[in-house]
């Protein structure tokens, strides 16, 4: 009997201890390491929004409106668009499968060189409610808005209209 | 919607000695910017001034080929050669266009067939002589005028007589 227990106690005291969970040895982080990002998500202009001409006809208050389906529609003084106006297209590029945010502005301002201003809003894109990058890690969308325009508003504008990507 | 920063501030007040290690987050891609451009610009008028007149045109006796009377759009007047002779006022047609100003009018005007009022199976073609377009400057509110030329081709065979027709114009941006 006394033998067994000096084998037992022996054998007790020759074990390798048990590690314990360090939850703290690890750098941590806020997300889960499965979700951190290798690379950016860039945005790539391949089209700027353009509504070519548009003939306005007195000095009252009108509108042009692009689609991101490529349809338009002019309403009040403003009396033709021109047949070059075209969509806006960005590409999105980061990594395949990851679900993205993209904010667009509701509205900007668009100015001439000779001081005018013009409204450019309701900005709408094609985007889907949950925008993901395909296999090959990019999403293209179409964007396209409202040019309010009042009284005499002859002239070229230009705007920027900043487009801000993220991971999701 | 809680954005990242927010998170990252509660996570660094809850555990302030880890988030001394923590890494941040790599999520925001660069803003771009997408140009919005239009041009704005008024109705485009189109007046009449005066008519083209290429004067009268005498033709010689005897048989000959054809020879070429025109005015060109600015005004300078050509009679052919010695088969031909020319007398009268001679003006090319003159229009007024109007619009915005500092834009490039393009003009659009087909050939024109001149019909014998004496014989209307008779004509002849008017080939119009088009300056193309015209730049508006800073005269596009009050308008501009331009011209348009045009020339025959007589012989022999043709027919005497008055010959009129109607220019088809056309402006756009």
């Amino acid at each position: 009997m006394v033998r067994i227990a000096l084998v037992t106690v022996l054998a007790l005291s020759a074990a390798t201890p048990a590690e314990a969970q360090c939850r703290l040895c690890s750098t941590p982080v806020t997300t889960h390491s499965e979700d951190a990002p290798a690379t950016k998500v860039t945005v790539e202009i391949e089209t700027s929004l353009n509504f070519d001409r548009l003939v306005v006809l007195g000095a009252g208050t009108g509108s042009a409106e692009l689609r991101p389906d490529g349809s338009r529609s002019a309403q009040g003084t403003v009396a033709d668009i021109g047949p070059r106006a075209m969509v806006g297209t960005a590409i999105l590029h980061g990594e395949p499968g990851r679900f993205v945010r993209v904010d667009l502005p509701s509205r900007i301002e668009l100015y001439s060189l000779s001081g005018g201003q013009i409204a450019f809003d309701e900005v709408s894109s094609d985007l889907p409610a949950m925008p993901r990058l395909d296999p090959s890690g990019s999403l293209t969308f179409r964007f396209g808005g409202r040019i309010r325009i009042s009284g005499d508003a002859d002239g070229d504008y230009r705007g920027d209209l900043p487009i801000t990507a993220e991971y999701q | 919607m809680i954005d990242f920063p927010t998170i990252v501030r509660r996570a660094s007040l809850a555990f302030a000695t880890a988030t001394l290690f923590a890494t941040p987050a790599f999520a925001v891609g660069p803003n771009q910017n997408a140009n919005a451009t239009a041009k704005i610009v008024k109705p485009l008028t189109l007046t009449w001034v005066q008519d083209l007149d290429l004067g009268t045109i005498v033709l010689g006796s005897g048989t000959w080929a054809a020879t070429t009377i025109g005015i060109t759009s600015g005004g300078v007047f050509t009679c052919g050669n010695t088969n031909v002779s020319c007398s009268g006022a001679t003006k090319p047609a003159q229009y007024k266009v109007t619009g915005t100003n500092n834009q490039r009018v393009f003009i659009t005007a087909p050939n024109v067939t001149l019909t014998n009022q004496n014989d209307s199976t008779k004509t002849l073609q008017l080939t119009v002589d088009n300056p193309g377009f015209v730049d508006l400057g800073n005269s596009g509110n009050s308008g501009l005028n331009f011209g348009l030329g045009g020339s025959i081709a007589v012989s022999s065979a043709t027919v005497d007589g008055t010959y009129t027709g109607q220019f088809n114009v056309t402006v756009n941006y």
